[in-house]
């Protein structure tokens, strides 16, 4: 198109009103290069008259003389244009005042019916603002991998189907995995099959668009539990995010905390052996989370042949320091009983010793004297819950309940008024009933009204008239504080029976030792042995299985690891009870072997623990030898 | 005392009555009877005559989880008191008899 024609069509008023007023710069060159027209808004944006730069080769013209190279790399663009080529590229270009515009530039030829090329098309647009936001974003990017990369927190990303997404190199570390390993995972893999039902009340969670964090066990590569403290979210594009860092030893301190608060505990309550003969049961069960063990507390007082002093008590705190303040409230209640001080005249002492201790405000006691000659017990609580006296008796002409409640002579904690005088009251004692004194862990449940909860631990009593204390302790510890609890439980069980009654015997039995080959089929066999060795031993059914159990899972435990499944070897128990206490020591010529948790023999141990007082395994390059003691009160 | 392992097999249900101790020797023959019991809607485990179950036991068990073995324990048994510890019980629906 000649030259003239271009100008023509640009007169048409239609035309020029696009081409000037479009944003983007525009123009039209002449093959050459040469600069034949361009729209207001290039000519605006290099603040230049149209006759400057109209009829000059384009290079030379102000939008590029400012920037250095520009001008020859345009050039040989033009060329390559006039050539047929559609040139486009992102192009910085400078202002006069030195500013740099990046543009979308291109150069696009136009040709004739013969193919020729008659004009280039100039085209350029300011694309600074996007690159600057691309930038900023990229950045922004950047900046979140290198969090994802460099943070010390693991970091996971799953699906809705629990298939692991992505894991920051923190997380595969911590897990013992690569990259590659962790996503072909699911979360299934790596979580405890007993924690599974755990995943689903999560997932609700988060849905319901709430933020949670949590302790999981995680399966490492090895095969190996660690355990991780993590917080869950849904990120905004429907993955479910967990952080979290390995707090392992963290949960292994906590667990050595609570072992410590738990003997330090322990260590403070009486051993009652001594007191079988006046019909008495104690327990004492921690709670299972380990801020809220120690403080619970128990004792019994003989004051003479006649007279039984008995009080339970609940320090306010947790923990060591809990533990620690129980152990002088207690020493200092039973120096106040010993003396001679009735149960109201106890608590009204014990008032002003526990004003001078820290951390003894508030505590609770319930303090009971039984003479069993009058056949009464005399009490005073410092707002602790009433103790349950179980008739020994149903009622039947009436329709009163078989127990009553020790509430007569309720007053305020300890320490909390300055001048109280304690109310004292006094019940009777029916031959063959039972007095229950118990700290609230053992009727404070969820969900349940603690009328309801005494209810239940009164028909225990009442379903227990005709075994013993001990055993009665074993069913109410059973059916009340079985599950998992969250406070600590402890109780005292006085039997009242007429003092001409037949005189308790003491707990004994004749020490045995038994060796025998390592072999399964003995423990059969050997069962049965000691069954009738703790039935002579005069211990409860309810232990005597608690025993087998605890000593069974030992004893398959040394056959298996210690001796290898090697019947030339042979395995050691020996039995001993004294004063209520049963002593089991199992022995073999191997390595003790400590098993992992989740397995057949980590789960055994796990029973074993729980069900006698202490486990003590003592292993040298000679063999093992694994200590059980459980205290048992007479049936 | 031996194990003794009856399987009854209705339409809906399978019930196994086991008798006995279940331990270390005898749980190859608790597993087997588990992984031979026919697939029905429920599979239901009376418990009420085992006197001993031990860990070897639990594992059997914990084995057979996806098959949602119902429990039936005798009130008060040590039985119980395993599954507690062991965390069967929270896993497992248990009925007490």
């Amino acid at each position: 198109m000649p030259r003239r024609d271009l100008r023509e069509l640009l007169e048409t008023e239609r035309l020029r009103v696009i081409f000037d007023g479009t944003y983007e710069y525009i123009g039209f060159l002449a093959p050459d290069g040469t600069l034949l027209e361009a729209n207001r808004a290039s000519l605006e944006f290099a603040g230049t008259p149209r006759e400057e730069v109209i009829g000059r080769p384009f290079w030379e013209t102000v939008w590029f003389v400012h920037t250095p190279g520009a001008p020859e790399q345009l050039r040989q663009a033009v060329a390559r244009a006039a050539a047929g080529e559609t040139f486009r590229t992102e192009w910085a270009l400078r202002r006069p005042s030195g500013e740099e515009v990046v543009f979308d530039f291109s150069l696009r030829p136009v040709l004739d019916e013969q193919g020729e090329v008659i004009l280039i098309i100039p085209e350029g647009r300011d694309i600074t603002d996007l690159k600057l936001a691309e930038e900023a974003a990229r950045h922004q990017e950047l900046r979140y991998q290198m969090l994802f990369e460099r943070a010390t927190d693991g970091i996971w990303l799953a699906d809705q189907h629990g298939r692991f997404v992505d894991a920051n190199p923190a997380a595969c570390r911590m897990l013992g995995y690569t990259r590659e390993q962790h996503v072909a995972l699911t979360v299934d893999d790596v979580v405890r099959p007993e924690d599974l039902p755990r995943l689903g009340d999560l997932m609700s969670e988060l849905a319901a668009g709430r933020q949670v964090t949590d302790l999981w066990d995680i399966r490492r590569a090895d095969g190996s539990y660690i355990s991780i403290e993590l917080s869950h979210a849904y990120t905004p594009d429907g993955l479910w995010q967990a952080t979290g860092r390995d707090v392992t030893e963290r949960e292994r301190q906590r667990q050595s905390e609570h072992e410590v608060a738990e003997v330090l505990q322990r260590s403070l309550l009486p051993t009652m052996s001594e007191l079988d003969a006046w019909r008495l049961a104690v327990r004492y069960e921690p709670a299972v989370d380990v801020l809220e063990v120690g403080g619970d507390w128990y004792d019994a007082v003989a004051l003479d042949s006649g007279r039984l002093a008995v009080a339970v008590g609940d320090v306010v705190g947790k923990g060591a320091a809990a533990a620690a303040v129980m152990g002088q409230l207690r020493s200092a209640a039973r120096a106040l009983l010993l003396q001679g001080h009735g149960p109201a005249e106890m608590l009204t002492a014990l008032d002003a010793f526990a004003r001078r201790i820290p951390g003894a405000r508030c505590s609770t006691v319930f303090c009971a004297l039984i003479d069993q000659a009058t056949a009464t017990v005399r009490y005073s609580s410092a707002g602790h819950p009433p103790a349950i006296l179980d008739k020994g008796t149903d009622n039947k002409s009436q329709n009163s309940r078989p127990y009553v409640l020790l509430d007569g002579a309720q007053s305020t904690p300890l320490a909390v008024l300055d001048a109280v005088r304690r109310p004292q009251a006094t019940m009777s004692l029916p031959p063959g009933s039972t007095l229950l004194l118990y700290t609230d862990g053992l009727v404070e449940r969820r969900g349940q009204s603690i009328d309801v909860a005494i209810d239940a631990a009164a028909a225990i009593l009442a379903g227990a008239r005709a075994v013993s204390p001990a055993e009665c302790a074993d069913r109410l510890a059973a059916r009340l504080i079985g599950r998992a609890h969250d406070d600590d439980v402890a109780f005292l069980i006085y039997r009242h029976l007429p003092p001409d009654g037949p005189a308790p015997e003491t707990l004994a039995a004749e020490p045995v030792a038994l060796t025998f080959p390592a072999d399964l089929d003995e423990l059969s066999g050997l069962r049965a042995t000691l069954r009738s060795w703790f039935a002579q031993a005069r211990i409860g059914l309810v232990a005597a299985n608690e025993l087998l159990h605890a000593i069974g899972e030992v004893t398959s435990n040394a056959i298996e690891h210690g001796s290898r499944l090697d019947p030339s070897r042979t395995v050691t128990i020996s039995l001993a009870c004294d004063d209520g206490v049963v002593r089991a020591v199992v022995s073999d010529s191997g390595r003790w072997i400590e098993p992992a948790a989740d397995t057949g023999r980590g789960r055994g141990l796990r029973m074993t623990r729980a069900l006698v007082d202490d486990m003590t395994v003592s292993a040298t390059g000679t063999g093992t030898t694994v200590y059980l003691t459980k205290r048992i009160a007479a049936s | 005392m031996s194990l003794d392992i009856s399987t009854a097999v209705a339409d809906d249900v399978v019930t196994l009555v086991v008798r006995g101790e279940i331990d270390y020797a005898s749980a190859p023959q608790f597993r087997l009877a588990l992984d031979d019991a026919p697939a029905r809607n429920r599979l239901v485990l009376d418990l009420t005559g085992v006197e001993y179950l031990d860990s070897a036991g639990v594992k059997v068990l914990y084995d057979h989880l996806g098959r949602r073995p119902e429990l039936v324990v005798g009130a008060d048994a040590i039985i119980l008191r395993v599954l507690n510890i062991t965390g069967l019980r929270d896993l497992l629906p248990v009925s007490e008899k």
